[in-house]
């Protein structure tokens, strides 16, 4: 094979890249600040022995566990609306639902965390006096976290990938604009090596740092 | 035993308590009080029912049947609109159970803090008092069951002795009414067992109220003011230590005493 690579364009292109990387980084941030609060409230909500909190954060979780992530958000987009009358803006449909999504998972991720944690430190945090809240801040969460947090760099990676889909909503992020410079310049080899290369940066990272935090922790005791 | 007394006031008071679990009859009717100042200690089988009567009184189980007052109080319920009792508010709850200090067979100390940081907890959290006086207090607990000198270590670097008397002295630090112990010394190496069970002589021989659910006979006999033999849900025997160890009038309490004495001249060859 002959082929000659030109990765020059991808150079002269940074900035469509850059852009590109801002708008993903964008999608990222407030899913995963959607998914992590409601995540954490859902995720009490169903461990919790109240059964009209458990039962609909139940069908909401376990929604949104058994349904393409891409389903997901064409149905926000595109079916929400004539429900709702409102028509959402492309990024505010992929926020949404890759939050939902996220959050989704994070509760299981909180309550398995949660349920990990052995009922005696309760006990312990009962019998001193502490309310459920005090008792989650002080005794329970502390400790659950550690635990909670291989599986949250999962989570996140598994996020940054699945922002990928908000292109099919014509949201410029890094794969849409990929694909628009592809047509534009008939490199889809190098083009999608760079972004394979750019997503490798911004992933990778994530999972470095929570290798070296469980290391720490595992010194620390 | 010159131990100060408050006269007959009861602390804590039993009444025909039932507990299930699911369909298991854990608890059959059982009564008994504990004055201000006494020490009952809970004897019978594994599954007789010591832990959860335990646990019971200080609501970490709720209850099905009968009744238990702490100081007079309905310990985890109140009359509810149709005469039927519901769980009482988690105010109250909350407020009774910091009266009350529990300690774990298995510790359950806070492995994320340092024993410091677990005996100031309650009094930091529960009963917000200041970090300085939190502390003040915390050292001078741990100063008496002898961890002045662990106060910055984490448990998991403790023995299982040195973990006990840490979990004594985080229950001690909300100045409790009554200690409830719950098989203090029954995940502890033989060797660990008698510097906690000196910790609790010196409480006891200081007026502390305690409950007591143990296997060590000699401990009890030295230490209690009343033995309840718990069998099968039931008390099956309640009386002096004396009357109790030396003179069993049920059948089961001899036949159970005789087991106990035997396993521990098994584990102790000195005795042999």
């Amino acid at each position: 094979m002959d082929y000659s690579w030109k990765f020059s364009v991808v150079w002269d292109y940074r900035d469509v890249f850059f852009q590109g990387a801002v708008v993903t980084g964008q999608l990222a941030f407030y899913s995963i600040a959607i998914g992590l609060s409601l995540g954490l409230l859902f995720g009490m909500a169903r461990a919790s022995s109240i059964v009209v909190l458990r039962w609909p954060t139940a069908v909401f979780i376990e929604f949104f566990r058994s349904t393409p992530t891409l389903v997901q958000l064409v149905w926000i987009y595109y079916a929400l609306p004539i429900i709702t009358g409102r028509q959402l803006g492309a990024m505010e449909a992929v926020i949404i639902g890759l939050g939902f999504h996220t959050a989704a998972y994070v509760a299981e991720i909180f309550r398995g965390g949660i349920n990990s944690i052995d009922k005696g430190q309760g006990d312990a945090a009962k019998a001193l006096g502490m309310s459920y809240l005090q008792s989650m801040k002080r005794i329970i969460l502390p400790q659950a976290v550690r635990r909670m947090v291989p599986p949250f760099m999962n989570e996140f990676a598994n996020l940054m990938k699945l922002t990928t889909l908000a292109s099919v909503l014509a949201v410029y992020e890094l794969m849409h604009e990929s694909q628009n410079l592809i047509s534009h310049t008939f490199r889809p080899l190098e083009i999608y090596t760079a972004l394979a290369v750019g997503f490798f940066l911004l992933i990778f990272p994530i999972i470095y740092a929570s290798q070296r935090l469980e290391k720490y922790w595992r010194v620390r005791g | 035993m010159a131990r100060p007394r408050l006269g007959n006031i009861q602390v804590i008071k039993v009444r025909n308590l039932h507990k299930y679990f699911d369909a298991l009859h854990v608890l059959k009717g059982v009564s008994l009080d504990v004055e201000y100042g006494g020490v009952l200690v809970l004897i019978g089988p594994s599954g007789s029912g010591k832990s959860t009567l335990l646990r019971c009184i200080n609501f970490l189980e709720e209850y099905e049947e009968g009744e238990i007052y702490f100081e007079g109080k309905f310990v985890g319920y109140r009359e509810g609109p149709n005469g039927r009792r519901v769980r009482d508010r988690e105010s109250n709850i909350i407020n009774l159970r910091s009266k009350m200090g529990m300690v774990f067979q298995t510790f359950n100390l806070f492995p994320h803090k340092t024993v410091l940081e677990n005996v100031m907890e309650g009094p930091l959290i529960v009963q917000r008092l200041g970090a300085k006086e939190a502390k003040e207090r915390a050292t001078a607990i741990l100063n008496r069951v002898g961890l002045d000198d662990k106060l910055e270590s984490y448990p998991s670097t403790l023995s299982g002795g040195q973990q006990q008397r840490c979990g004594i002295a985080r229950a001690l630090a909300m100045q409790p009414k009554v200690m409830l112990f719950d098989e203090p010394t029954s995940s502890l190496d033989p060797e660990l067992v008698g510097e906690v069970l000196i910790v609790m002589k010196d409480l006891a021989n200081e007026g502390m109220t305690m409950i007591v659910a143990t296997h060590e006979m000699g401990f009890a006999q030295e230490i209690a003011d009343h033995v309840a033999v718990l069998d099968q849900g039931n008390i099956i025997e309640y009386g002096s230590p004396e009357q109790i160890f030396s003179n069993p009038e049920n059948p089961r309490t001899a036949d159970f005493l005789r087991r106990v004495t035997r396993r521990n001249v098994l584990d102790d060859p000195g005795h042999a």
